[in-house]
């Protein structure tokens, strides 16, 4: 079934049989007495204190039957199992990113939006690119996209704005933005299709510009103002958005990662990723979590996604069970919600929260009694602390099936705080891919003050209190790439040796690798059937070119390959084999 | 009047801020040490991207706290070493107001973006966006347009009043031919030596000692002003059309009008940019009637023909 260099040999059909795995199996169902896969001959890490290490597994149905020695499965060898000799190679449970957004950052790829394509439009140019467009496209209702320059406008003694652009175009909104995105120039039937008029007030993170006598709008909209255009545009399509999950689904797998939590998804989302699902090309587990606010983009139907119609999505790879939330902001713009204030105000400006602790206490029991998970950013050690209280608030409520809730990015925790995960059952979530050192995070992070950084990121922390920490990757704000945050996990310095220093306390590799297996799964409510290569539990095994805990850390670890990636014994992606039968062949695709 | 949305809340109480902006070397810091060292009898609040490149005259220092130089000008100045917001935040609940807020923007900077975040409903009633200044390097704006084309004209994009600066150091041909390559429709240009504008373009709206600097400004003409009085009410959509469409002689307006409902309300234009306020309870009033002040450059032409549209607008019979 290999080759002389450990690779597989295409046309296993038992293999193509098993994309089906992931469909039911009664369980009076007769099995086969032997292993469906074998993998031997390997240096494998299972993340099982009782038994750290083996070098062989074998798998029926998707689940690890035997593991030990050779000797130790021989008995579950038959004829029809799939033997695949790993040649000493490094293996370990696969990888969870328990946050992240594939769809935000590749499906504007995929939207066929209007793109006008020059450095430099003059007016004519543009207008000829709407015209050209529209006619292109009969059935789009929107015409959107890029971009235009206000430089060209004046130079030919035009203003930009709904008074120009209803010239060109009076009968279809149309909606473009400038070359830097700060401002967007709508026509009068964009503006009304979104209800704005002169009485719209300004939005506290942009403005409409406005005649100055009148007040009424001029069609150009600035920051974040253009956010109430697109929540009248149609949301995004879902084949655009199933090419993005595709995409992002198959550079998961490249790079070992088994699930997934896809924060802030809509109805489209979800049957973007169902489509996957039922092309058997969802190679992750992925829990989506719909989003609470409409800050993101404007979630239609939520309420009934939430009461019953997420069941609809359901499988063993897919579950919507979860909601996503903003509750504080970000450490840029000082808006991250803190319990002292911001270090060089004089004004005692310490952030703010974006839902009421009220909203956040009913919502938290609401969605407990449901099942459904919470998983609510919190940059700041006040937002942390005011969601714990609302976790505590449901806990002693009647009702509740003590959901295990996310706290995420936890940037900034309070002392106090690290004990209540564990007390709580409430995940810490942490985005290690965004903070490494370097001179962007240096600089945005300076913000928070040297006392308040010198305990950010406390992973080490949760950890000791016995809580259970996991990492997003949270692309496209950091790089998906779910080996960057191992390595900084251990290493808290630059992968790349770009900058030097370090936050905050590492943590060992053996521990790392369980925030990102074991831990991950706990995350999922899966850690009795995933998360390290137990027998009974699915096996989700990652294959690498070195070996995790005999390497030096930094520099290295970031850049490890993943050779294969096993996911309930699927073959899922085979780096080494072009011809190799797994759902996908070859190195990782580049995303960004 | 139609409805005027949020901005209804603006008062005319709220700070005038002027960007700065240009191009690497084209005279920001110059125009900012001007400033900072100006008689222009205003309290002036200062940011400033490169602290060490201000030459501030240590005798001149009154007190310095935080970061905050004050000036026996009544000037403050500060680095904008934290967020703009913030900042700005900061200067706001500086014990006393001032009269206006000055910020340069980095070289490599849109301006725009800048007075963008002034213009955020979080410093309304606080903040009023007053120009966008941009200076122009004449003798080296060919390398930067090479340099960082796009950059460049980003910056005039955002530009209510373009300065071209050292306008000594280059021929006069130089000038008419950045002119006739740059200059848009309505653009207004001043040509300077030094980074030296007159107050009245970089203040108006305030009462700015008699243009002291400007001796030493625009070798080859002097600014013209004259003033507009009505006691009549003044029909608001026929003024907005007058000033939309000022010739470019007009580089500034000011002052304050009323209207037929017997509302006072604060005007500003710079370039093209106008602003219409009204004024709230307990700013400063003139009086019952309109008075407004023209500035820029040009015959008498050029400004009478538009004090006699600005008559039309406040005729008696409306």
């Amino acid at each position: 079934m290999v080759d002389a260099d450990g690779r597989l040999l295409t046309g296993a059909r038992e293999v193509c049989e098993m994309r089906e795995l992931y469909e039911h199996r009664p369980s009076h169902r007769p099995r086969s007495a032997y292993a469906d896969l074998a993998l031997v001959n390997g240096r494998i890490y299972t993340g099982d204190p009782g038994l750290p290490w083996c070098s062989a597994l074998a798998v029926a149905g998707g689940r690890i039957v035997a593991r030990g020695e050779r000797g130790d499965i021989a008995h579950a060898l038959g004829a029809g199992t799939r033997l695949i000799d790993l040649g000493g190679r490094f293996a370990m449970p696969g990888l969870y990113d328990m946050h992240t957004h594939p769809d935000l950052a590749l499906a504007p790829r995929y939207a066929d939006d209007l793109d006008i394509g020059i450095v430099d439009p003059r007016p004519d140019e543009v207008r000829d690119a709407v015209l050209a467009y529209a006619a292109k496209h009969p059935d789009r209702e929107w015409i959107y996209g890029q971009y235009f320059v206000r430089y060209t406008f004046r130079q030919a003694g035009l203003v930009p704005g709904k008074a120009w652009l209803d010239t060109v175009m009076p009968d279809r909104p149309v909606a473009l933005l400038d070359r830097m995105w700060g401002t967007m120039m709508v026509n009068s039937l964009a503006l009304e299709r979104a209800g704005i008029t002169a009485a719209t007030p300004d939005p506290t993170n942009g403005y409409l510009e406005r005649d100055p006598v009148t007040g009424e709008p001029t069609g150009l909209l600035i920051d974040g103002a253009y956010a109430l255009i697109h929540a009248a545009m149609p949301p995004t399509p879902v084949p655009v958005l199933r090419a993005a999950y595709r995409d992002g689904i198959r550079y998961q797998s490249a790079r070992g990662v088994v699930a997934s939590k896809y924060v802030h998804v809509c109805e489209n989302r979800l049957q973007a990723l169902h489509a996957l699902d039922t092309a058997g090309e969802l190679t992750v587990r992925i829990e989506a979590a719909i989003s609470w606010q409409d800050d993101i983009f404007p979630v239609r139907r939520r309420w009934e996604l939430l009461t019953g119609e997420r069941h609809y999505y359901r499988s063993a790879r897919l579950n919507a069970n979860a909601v996503k939330f903003h509750f504080d902001g970000t450490v840029e713009p000082r808006s991250s919600y803190l319990i002292t204030p911001w270090d060089g105000a004089n004004s005692g400006w310490a952030g703010k929260i974006n839902l009421t602790p009220e909203h956040l206490a009913d919502m938290l029991w609401d969605m407990d009694r449901q099942g459904i998970r919470v998983i609510a950013h919190c940059t700041g050690d006040a937002a942390s602390d005011t969601f714990l209280d609302a976790v505590a608030e449901a806990r002693r409520r009647p009702g509740g099936l003590g959901v295990r809730h996310q706290c995420a990015h936890c940037t900034i925790l309070h002392g106090s705080n690290l004990r209540r995960f564990r007390e709580l059952g409430v995940t810490a979530e942490f985005s290690p891919v965004s903070w490494y050192p370097s001179r962007f995070v240096s600089g945005a992070r300076s913000g928070y003050g040297p006392e308040r950084l010198s305990r950010a990121y406390n992973v080490k922390g949760v950890l000791e209190a016995g809580g259970v920490a996991v990492i997003g990757t949270d692309w496209p704000v950091s790089p998906l790439d779910p080996w960057i945050a191992l390595e900084t996990l251990v290493t808290r310095a630059n992968p790349w040796g770009e900058m030097e220093g370090r936050f905050g306390e590492p943590i060992s590799v053996e521990q790392a690798i369980g925030v990102m297996t074991r831990n991950g799964a706990w995350s999922m409510d899966m850690e009795h059937r995933a998360g390290s290569l137990e027998i009974g539990k699915s096996a989700d095994v990652i294959v690498l070119d070195r070996d995790l805990f005999a390497i030096e850390p930094q520099g290295n670890i970031h850049a490890t390959r993943v050779d294969l990636t096993f996911i309930a014994g699927e073959l899922v992606h085979d780096r080494l084999n072009a011809e190799s039968d797994a759902v996908w062949q070859g190195e990782a695709p580049k995303l960004w | 009047m139609a409805g005027r949305g949020a901005q209804a809340v603006v008062r005319p109480s709220a700070i005038p801020v002027t960007v700065i902006g240009g191009f690497l070397g084209a005279g920001k810091t110059t125009l900012v040490n001007h400033v900072l060292q100006g008689d222009h009898g205003l309290k002036i609040a200062v940011l400033v991207n490169d602290f060490g490149a201000v030459n501030i005259d240590a005798a001149l220092i009154t007190s310095s706290e935080g970061g905050v130089y004050s000036l026996a000008n009544g000037c403050v100045c500060c680095g904008l070493n934290q967020g703009l917001v913030e900042q700005l935040e900061e200067l706001l609940e500086r014990p006393g107001s001032f009269d206006h807020m000055v910020i340069e923007a980095s070289g490599v900077a849109d301006p725009a973006r800048i007075m963008d975040t002034v213009r955020y409903a979080r410093f309304a009633g606080r903040l009023q966006a007053d120009a966008v200044v941009v200076l122009v390097d004449l003798a080296g704006f060919d390398q930067a347009m090479t340099a960082a084309p796009g950059l460049a004209e980003t910056q005039l994009d955002a530009a209510d009043l373009v300065v071209l600066n050292k306008a000594d150091l280059v021929p006069l041909s130089q000038i008419e031919a950045w002119r006739k390559r740059w200059q848009w429709p309505g653009m207004r240009v001043i040509t300077a030596v030094d980074a030296r504008v007159p107050f009245d373009f970089l203040f108006a709206g305030q009462q700015t000692g008699a243009d002291r600097a400007h001796d030493h400004a625009h070798a080859h003409e002097q600014p013209v002003s004259r003033t507009w009085r009505s006691s009549a009410p003044v029909d608001l959509e026929a003024l907005a059309a007058v000033l939309k469409s000022l010739p470019p002689a007009v580089y500034r307006a000011k002052g304050f009008v009323r209207d037929s409902q017997g509302r006072q309300l604060a005007v500003q234009v710079v370039g093209t940019r106008v602003t219409v306020v009204p004024v709230g309870p307990g700013a400063s009033s003139v009086g019952d009637g309109s008075i407004l002040v023209l500035i820029g450059f040009g015959a008498d032409a050029d400004f009478d023909g538009t004090l006699a549209r600005l008559d039309a607008c406040a005729s008696p019979s409306r």
